[in-house]
């Protein structure tokens, strides 16, 4: 097990202002490998590593396929500052079987955060904060606030940020103290409840919003629920095709005044 | 508003996009935050939020995950903004899918860009091997400055576009501004359908 004096607080926050570079250098070929190593590059200092091993070390990773979910990034920059110091410190026999297994477990382990990533962050917590957003929106509406606009800007910002700011910060520790054991440590987290919870929050602040919004409608109920009927149909089998449904209803409309004229 | 002030306005959106995927990924740039805050920036915070909630919706369904690169949104939202609140300005119909055309162009230009930034990983390899510093952190600079020269680009292209076209009164016909009216009428029950699409359940 690592040492976490090397790991100290001044490390953990350079580590925490470059993961926000993660994507900044993003390619096809190699997506986020050289932001990861950006990240790594000050402890490798840290580790006592000379110019010439900091050097192999940095292109060991800028060279290989890295990508994740780029918050969770932070665990994995926490689970190989962990592994690289262990190869630091590591006799010249040892190197190589230990880079290999760093190698393999870096793999390994972005895929497995990509898949948790995703799903809570980009499939759970931004439509979430998207539905509460459009909730105090709409509360503030009725209480006769001008500014409701940016009060749901301020409350996207603030649910969504605690969280992932939280994940990027703490994860670059946790990640360095778990080490290899990083997956299996991450198992004990109940992210599938947090995430089902979070959706079914969500799907409730949604129904909601309808609801009001058919509500609010009066003369036009029917064509309300017969659009949004039609749309979620189509949309259940493919969820990205908004811009061809948006396209055909415009479509429609032509159409039909084709048809008046 | 000035010109200078729209310029500002237009750079200042250039690198709240860098957001969006390339540094910070914070949500500054998401529709939702964005809307309110360019619309109020522009005069009209009611229109900014209205657009800003319907590009949030829409979009929650299309995922950054992997190699796959959405419909730009930020972009998309300005640039209708921008259209819709500029003088000329153009109707909300009628600047919604103009700015989903300039996010659509914005996805094909950083498509390219992606592309090309495979170079950059070659550059870093051969100066470690050298034995030079490889110097991230101005490779970074120089990345980021591009792609926020190419948002000033497409979202100054857009309202040049839309100036000129109100300028020559060139007007879009009128049985196409009536299917724009009934796409735009019918848009936030397909961004409802999207937002309850998004929290799909498995039990």
């Amino acid at each position: 097990m690592a040492a976490d004096k090397r790991m100290d607080r001044s490390m953990r926050r350079r580590i925490f202002w470059r993961l926000f570079l993660l994507q900044a250098w993003w390619n096809f070929e190699r997506m986020q490998s050289l932001g990861l190593t950006y990240c790594l590059e000050p402890w490798f200092k840290r580790c006592g590593l000379s110019g010439r091993e900091r050097r192999s070390a940095m292109a060991r990773h800028a060279g290989a396929y890295f990508n994740t979910q780029p918050y969770m990034a932070a665990f994995i920059a926490g689970m190989v500052c962990s592994l690289e110091q262990d190869i630091a410190d590591a006799s010249a026999r040892d190197k190589e079987a230990k880079v290999k297994r760093l190698s393999a477990l870096k793999t390994a382990a972005a895929g497995a955060l990509a898949g948790i990533g995703d799903a809570l962050f980009w499939g759970a917590l931004r439509p979430f904060c998207a539905a509460l957003g459009l909730v105090i929106g709409l509360l503030l509406i009725r209480r006769g606030m001008s500014a409701f606009g940016l009060g749901i800007a301020a409350v996207y910002l603030v649910i969504f940020n605690a969280p992932s700011l939280w994940v990027r910060y703490e994860g670059i520790v946790l990640g360095y103290r778990w080490g290899e054991q990083l997956p299996f440590k991450l198992k004990q987290f109940p992210v599938q409840a947090w995430i089902q919870r979070l959706r079914l929050a969500g799907a409730a602040m949604a129904a909601a919003v309808l609801v009001y919004a058919l509500w609010d409608l009066a003369g036009q109920r029917l064509i309300g629920i017969t659009a949004f009927a039609i749309y979620a149909l189509i949309l259940e089998k493919r969820p990205q095709s908004w811009t061809s449904l948006y396209g055909a209803t415009c479509g429609l409309g032509v159409l039909a005044a084709v048809g008046r004229s | 508003m000035t010109g200078w002030g729209l310029g500002f306005a237009v750079a200042a959106v250039s690198i709240v996009e860098l957001d969006a995927t390339a540094a910070g990924q914070f949500m500054l740039s998401r529709p939702i935050v964005l809307g309110p805050v360019l619309g109020t920036f522009l005069g009209d915070p009611i229109l900014g939020t209205g657009f800003g909630v319907l590009y949030e919706l829409l979009s929650l369904n299309d995922l950054p995950v992997g190699g796959h690169l959405p419909l730009n949104v930020t972009v998309a939202l300005s640039a209708a903004l921008f259209c819709a609140l500029g003088t000329p300005a153009a109707a909300p119909e009628i600047a919604f899918p103009g700015g989903a055309l300039a996010g659509w162009a914005h996805r094909r230009l950083e498509e390219f860009l992606r592309r090309s930034r495979g170079r950059v990983g070659e550059l870093v390899d051969q100066r470690l091997i050298r034995g030079s510093n490889p110097a991230l952190l101005r490779l970074a600079g120089l990345e980021l400055a591009k792609q926020a020269a190419m948002t000033f680009f497409v979202l100054t292209s857009a309202i040049s576009f839309a100036v000129l076209w109100g300028r020559l009164g060139l007007e879009v016909p009128g049985v196409l501004q009536s299917g724009l009216k009934t796409g735009f009428a019918v848009l936030p029950w397909l961004a409802l359908a999207s937002l309850i699409r998004a929290f799909k359940v498995a039990f």
